[in-house]
């Protein structure tokens, strides 16, 4: 028992893997996502999250359950046809240029990242998108109070 | 993993040769287990005590799963461990307060609970532990009479210090400044009023202003003073009420009262009536009473080199981490306006520490995450990245007010919660619990501040 040797270690491979977040893109995707909206004119305005985001909301839960695998081709196609049944404005040309490269990117980031930081990914984009839509919307709200003041004013 | 390594992973698995062909994998299995038992084997009958072997092979087997490291390497971390704990007790202990011979086990209070700070060492006798934080005689004393005469109960307490000296022109001007913030009423309290933060974010006119008229009242040695703006402060009101119970009536409050005016059966609210449409004032002196009665903030213990301020507890903020944050934003606030070191000295005996920044940052490691967002360079709020920590942490507030305001917060710990969130969803919850049609002026500030907050 003396002379007794030091057991061979068992190791075990702990932690996560440190995995470069994909800052650029996220903020590529909100950019493209966001000018899309541009063309999305909902039927009744609100603040909600669902009137806001209108078919980019349906887009990013449909891109998490890969519901047309990687075909970009599919996605768009789908959310066109669910804008011009929903938004008062068609959607032009620009348009779908935004929502194919939002696509893209978003797709490329599904092959790349675990399922588990692709939720976090998306939810980025969600918010983010929301987070510029509801702004946008705040500013055109004040400056539309801040014209019909001047109006009023100068009415009377 | 990435989903290729993984894939790549599961390919090398089903497709070994023991994972196709389980015979091989069962004969493979046997041989190594046999094996295993021969050498056992071996071992036991060189054994002088059997049952001891036995018992210890059953042990390795079982740590095998329980503890899947030697407990060799337990031993090694254990033993160095014990030789830097000697290391410490080695020679004379140094109070490390002023670095003098200690004699005394310093009590958690004076050092704050926090171990990662000193060296793995905890202070007090309560907190577990083999070695102590030590203190000299006399910075104990210092601190125990600090705690007899001064009373912390209710109150924070902070030094300003400058970075390197004043003159006695700045000195003079440092405390104009400091009975300025107690006339104004600049109280902690006002970081629970969305107005006050707004102020400070929008632009520097609130600390222009604040400067520009102390250092005017400090030329002109006066200041006009606009007693209408406190008549609609409830604690104007509060105070007169005292005053008129005290004396019985209000007459001894006032100057010259003209025939007109009826006092009798006058309460604080019909007196504050009379003084807003002018009939009536206040004398000098008891004006100053009021005003007294009505500070939450105070400023004493002037020196040549540093001002002591007293401020009321808020405890609606609490102890925890949330209140750090609040008092970490009044105490830049203090730093802006003074451009000096605040020290927050409610408890811990920290004049003698070196000073690296503005104020020192919370050692919470919940903040960890946050330091470089918010300019802080080795614990402290760095010189060059004041502005950017106040409009931080100033935004980090406004958004908390505005969310309380529409009861959306996220209940005690919502600071925390903002820290963490996403932009988006702060916006969608307060939403979900608000009208911003109505409230387009909140909706503007929240979204703003959220700008602020989680840029950079």
């Amino acid at each position: 028992m003396g002379d007794q040797k030091m057991r061979k270690p068992v190791l075990l491979k702990v932690g996560w893997e440190k995995v470069e977040w994909p800052t650029q893109q996220i903020a590529e995707a909100i950019d493209n996502l966001f000018g899309y909206l541009e063309d999305y004119k909902p039927e009744q305005f609100g603040y909600s999250k669902t009137a806001i985001l209108g078919p980019v909301g349906k887009l990013l839960s449909m891109i998490e359950a890969s519901q047309f695998g990687e075909s970009v081709e599919s996605y768009v196609g789908h959310i066109i046809n669910i804008h011009n049944q929903s938004s008062k404005k068609l959607i032009t040309q620009t348009g779908i240029e935004r929502l194919r490269k939002g696509v893209e990117i978003l797709v490329d980031l599904k092959r790349h990242y675990t399922d588990r930081d692709f939720h976090r990914i998306v939810r980025s984009v969600d918010y983010g998108v929301y987070f510029r839509k509801a702004k946008e919307i705040t500013e055109k709200h004040e400056k539309k109070q801040e014209e019909a003041k001047k109006e009023g004013e100068q009415n009377e | 993993m990435p989903k290729k390594s993984r894939l790549e992973f599961a390919k090398s698995l089903w497709k070994s040769e023991c994972y196709v062909n389980p015979n091989q994998w069962e004969v493979e299995l046997h041989e190594a287990v046999l094996q295993a038992t021969l050498e056992l084997k071996e071992l036991f009958r060189e054994t002088k005590d059997p049952e001891k072997f036995l018992e210890h092979i059953a042990r390795l087997l079982v740590n095998e799963i329980t503890e899947p490291t030697t407990r060799d390497s337990f031993n090694i971390i254990r033993q160095s461990y014990s030789e830097y704990l000697k290391g410490k007790k080695r020679g004379t202990p140094l109070c490390v307060i002023c670095n003098g011979p200690a004699e005394f086990t310093a009590q958690a209070k004076v050092l704050g609970e926090s171990e990662i700070y000193h060296d793995s060492l905890p202070a007090g006798s309560e907190i577990g532990g083999e070695n102590k934080l030590r203190i000299c005689e006399l910075c104990d004393f210092e601190y125990k009479v600090r705690r007899l005469l001064l009373n912390f109960e209710n109150a924070y307490v902070f030094a300003i210090v400058p970075h390197i000296a004043i003159s006695r022109e700045s000195y003079l001007y440092w405390r104009t400044l400091a009975d300025s913030l107690a006339r104004e009423n600049f109280a902690p309290v006002n970081l629970n009023n969305p107005e006050f933060l707004e102020q400070i974010l929008e632009s520097e006119d609130r600390f222009k202003k604040t400067v520009q008229t102390v250092w005017l009242s400090y030329l002109m040695s006066s200041q006009n003073f606009d007693v209408q703006s406190l008549f609609k402060d409830k604690r104007f009101k509060d105070a007169l009420e005292y005053l008129i119970s005290r004396f019985g009536d209000p007459s001894p409050l006032l100057e010259e009262i003209p025939k007109d005016v009826d006092l009798s059966n006058v309460d604080a609210e019909q007196l504050i009536k009379l003084l807003e449409k002018g009939k009536v004032r206040l004398t000098n002196e008891r004006l100053q009473e009021i005003l007294g009665l009505m500070r939450r903030v105070q400023p004493v213990c002037y020196t040549g080199n540093y001002v002591l301020i007293f401020t009321e507890r808020i405890q609606a903020w609490g102890e925890g981490a949330t209140a750090q944050l609040k008092w970490l934003l009044y105490r830049t606030i203090l730093a802006k306006l003074f451009l000096a070191t605040v020290f927050d000295v409610t408890t811990s005996v920290v004049l003698n520490e070196s000073k690296k920044g503005y104020t020192k940052f919370p050692p919470d490691v919940l903040f960890k995450d946050y330091s470089r967002k918010l300019s802080v360079k080795e614990g402290w709020v760095a010189i060059d990245g004041l502005e950017n920590s106040l409009t931080k942490l100033c935004s980090l507030v406004l958004v908390e007010r505005l969310l309380s305001m529409a009861k959306a917060d996220y209940g005690k710990d919502t600071l925390l919660r903002i820290l963490s969130e996403e932009p988006g969803k702060v916006v969608a919850r307060y939403v979900q619990h608000s009208d911003p049609e109505k409230s387009s002026k909140y909706m503007r500030q929240l979204i703003h501040a959220l700008e602020l907050w989680s840029d950079g």
